[in-house]
């Protein structure tokens, strides 16, 4: 009675065991390869759940079917005309056929190694036939990085989905630069041409503001002579009307004009500093001594 | 050995009934695991034996097939997350970096392998933040962007992608790349970071598109784009100069405005000036004359008298202030008497 119980429990479990390991439940971010007996048999890549025959007959490799972004490291580059880029870049890529991932690369951390080192190659060669100037530009027509890792992404996708079973779908630059050395020289030069266009500008607005000076000074002596000229015209033309008129009056009695001028004057200059030595015949005096009654 | 064995028997089929109402139980607590709950902020994605049957899950309580079957991921997804991008910043504005790990309620299923491969950039990153960007005429700014953005489809944002976000992050960066390579260094300082902020949108939309990461863009901020710290001073110094040329030109116009009214007031008042003096000689003149004429008209009736009054009035206002010496011609010959009278004719 036990006996037959612990059978039919063994039975069971077993059961239960071969029917857990006979499904395989496939996540949607996978792909997963059956190996029989080591050797791949099958590609399963819809998500859901699939059998196979349990362990150790068949089991499951699973892979990331996701797309991976893959940072190279930074490298250092010669451009066609000999100078230095410092790139790092970084591959989109996913695995597109499993089996021949698993036979050539095995595992995520080697296809990156490999990528990388194939990416790094490719991107050195078409490097290497571009001028500097083809990087860093300020024409119209922009820099030809696009197009560069564009080949470079069509060149890795093809060796790669050949030899590893993935899909390069783009290679991208994340940082272009130069070399350590070089930045230093790149500084010096910054500031010099920064120090050389602010010696420009002060130049200029100093000229500027001289040249504005230099106007003023020029408007303003033009506005005093012109406005000196009209004045002096303008008095002019009094004195004259005023010289005809005392004429014309004048000219009516000069006699009596000189007289009462000259008085005028005699009051004017005949001040407390002046000795008069009169005359005693002096026709002031002609009373003081000869009365007119007398005459 | 008979007696152990009937109590054996009894306490089998005791325990069978106690086990059955076990087993019903845990039946039904397990069946029970099967609900969960999607809060307002959140959306569910239901996956079926790792396929996903329902990306969409509103929220509310809700039932799925209990694991293994069925299992949930719930994703934050009206919240708006943002990533900063920086160029040449160092180490200390090193972004902060939201952890998507954090913003995964997840189940996780446990046949599912972990493929935790997390990227070895965390260590190069901080080497590769502190590199400033070089512009097409080979000068260096150091730049931040930030980026908002929300999860418009949860199925890709989890799925399409081993990490969307460092994926996006690196998009980006490319962006910017290409973007600055083509432009001048004043270019990116000034007009261009419209263009940089527009072609980094653009650059996003397409990415989004083409590789799946299930996002919408809401925004990209240009927080800073600079001169590097080096050479800021030079910058700074350029930019003062070019206010000093400014000044130095207002300075001057400023001079202009203040001394072209002062001289026009100036000539306005010589000429008012010269009027004056024109109109007052004129005047003067006038006046003169008419007074002159006035008393030669009287004076004419009476030449001799008033010719005589005249000089007397003089002579009474001049010598009492002057000192006068009176000679006599017979005894001081050699004086000669100055003609003190009106003119001799």
């Amino acid at each position: 009675m036990i006996k037959k119980t612990l059978s039919i429990l063994g039975i069971v479990i077993v059961l239960v065991y071969v029917l857990i390991k006979a499904f395989v439940a496939v996540d949607t971010t996978e792909i997963v390869v059956i190996t029989q007996f080591g050797k791949p048999v099958r590609v399963v890549s819809e998500a859901g759940l699939t059998v196979k025959w349990p362990d150790p007959v068949q089991s499951v490799i699973r892979l990331d079917k996701r797309l991976q972004a893959l940072d190279s490291n930074v490298g250092e580059f010669l451009t066609q005309d000999k100078k230095n880029l410092v790139l790092s870049n970084f591959i989109v890529w996913r695995i597109l056929d499993a089996k021949k991932f698993i036979q050539s690369v095995k595992d995520m951390s080697s296809a990156e190694t490999r990528l990388s080192d194939l990416v790094g190659s490719e991107l050195g060669m078409a490097i290497g036939t571009y001028p500097l100037s083809s990087f860093l530009t300020t024409d119209e027509g922009g820099t030809k990085i696009p197009e560069i890792s564009g080949k470079v992404a069509r060149a890795s996708r093809q060796h790669a989905l050949q030899e590893f079973g993935i899909d390069v779908m783009a290679v991208l630059l994340r940082r272009l630069s130069f070399p350590e050395q070089n930045l230093r020289s790149v500084y010096d030069r910054m500031r010099a041409e920064r120090g050389r266009m602010a010696k420009k500008y002060r130049a200029e607005g100093e000229e500027e503001a001289a040249k504005i000076m230099t106007q003023t000074d020029k408007r303003v002596r033009e506005i005093l002579a012109v406005a000196y000229r009209e004045s002096q015209i303008t008095k002019g033309r009094g004195d004259a009307e005023s010289i005809r008129i005392y004429a014309e009056a004048f000219e009516r009695d000069p006699d009596f004009y000189k007289l009462t001028r000259t008085l005028d004057a005699y009051r004017k200059f005949l001040d407390e500093k002046t000795t008069l030595i009169l005359s005693a015949d002096s026709p002031l005096f002609r009373f003081l001594e000869c009365p007119p009654e007398k005459q | 050995m008979e007696e152990t064995k009937g109590d054996l028997k009894r306490l089998f089929r005791h325990a069978r009934s106690v086990a059955g109402w076990l087993i019903f139980l845990l039946v039904l607590l397990y069946l029970a695991s099967g609900s969960y709950s999607v809060k307002p902020e959140q959306r569910g994605v239901v996956k079926r034996f790792g396929q996903v049957v329902n990306d969409n899950v509103l929220p509310g309580i809700h039932y799925r097939w209990p694991w293994p079957i069925e299992s949930v991921i719930r994703l934050r997804t009206t919240e708006i997350r943002s990533l900063t991008v920086s160029f040449g910043h160092g180490k200390d504005s090193q972004e902060e970096k939201m952890s998507s790990q954090e913003d995964l309620e997840a189940e996780k299923p446990i046949w599912v392998q972990e493929t935790d491969r997390s990227f070895s950039a965390e260590s190069s990153q901080a080497a590769e933040e502190t590199s400033a960007l070089l512009t097409g005429d080979e000068n260096l700014v150091i730049t931040k962007l930030m980026i908002q953005y929300m999860i418009s489809e949860p199925k890709g944002f989890l799925y399409n992608t081993e990490d969307a976000e460092g994926l996006l992050k690196r998009i980006v960066q490319a962006a910017i790349v290409n973007k600055v390579v083509s432009m001048s260094v004043d270019k990116v300082l000034t007009t261009g970071r419209f263009d940089l902020q527009k072609k980094v949108n653009e650059v996003i939309m397409g990415a989004s598109d083409s590789y799946g990461l299930g996002i919408r863009i809401a925004s990209v901020q240009i927080k800073n784009i600079q001169p590097p710290a080096g050479v800021a001073s030079a910058f700074r110094d350029l930019a003062s100069a070019r206010e000093d040329m400014h000044k130095f030109i207002q300075e001057a116009q400023g001079d202009r405005n203040r001394r072209l009214p002062r001289a026009r007031s100036e000539a306005m008042k010589m000429r008012t000036e010269a009027a004056a003096h024109a109109k007052e000689v004129v005047e003067m003149a006038h006046g003169d004359a008419q007074r002159f004429l006035a008393a030669w008209e009287e004076y004419r009736k009476a030449k001799t008298v008033t010719a005589y009054r005249f000089y007397m009035e003089a002579m009474e206002e001049i010598l009492p202030r002057v000192r006068k010496l009176i000679s006599d011609p017979e005894t001081e010959r050699y004086i000669r008497s100055p003609r003190t009278g009106p003119s001799q004719e």
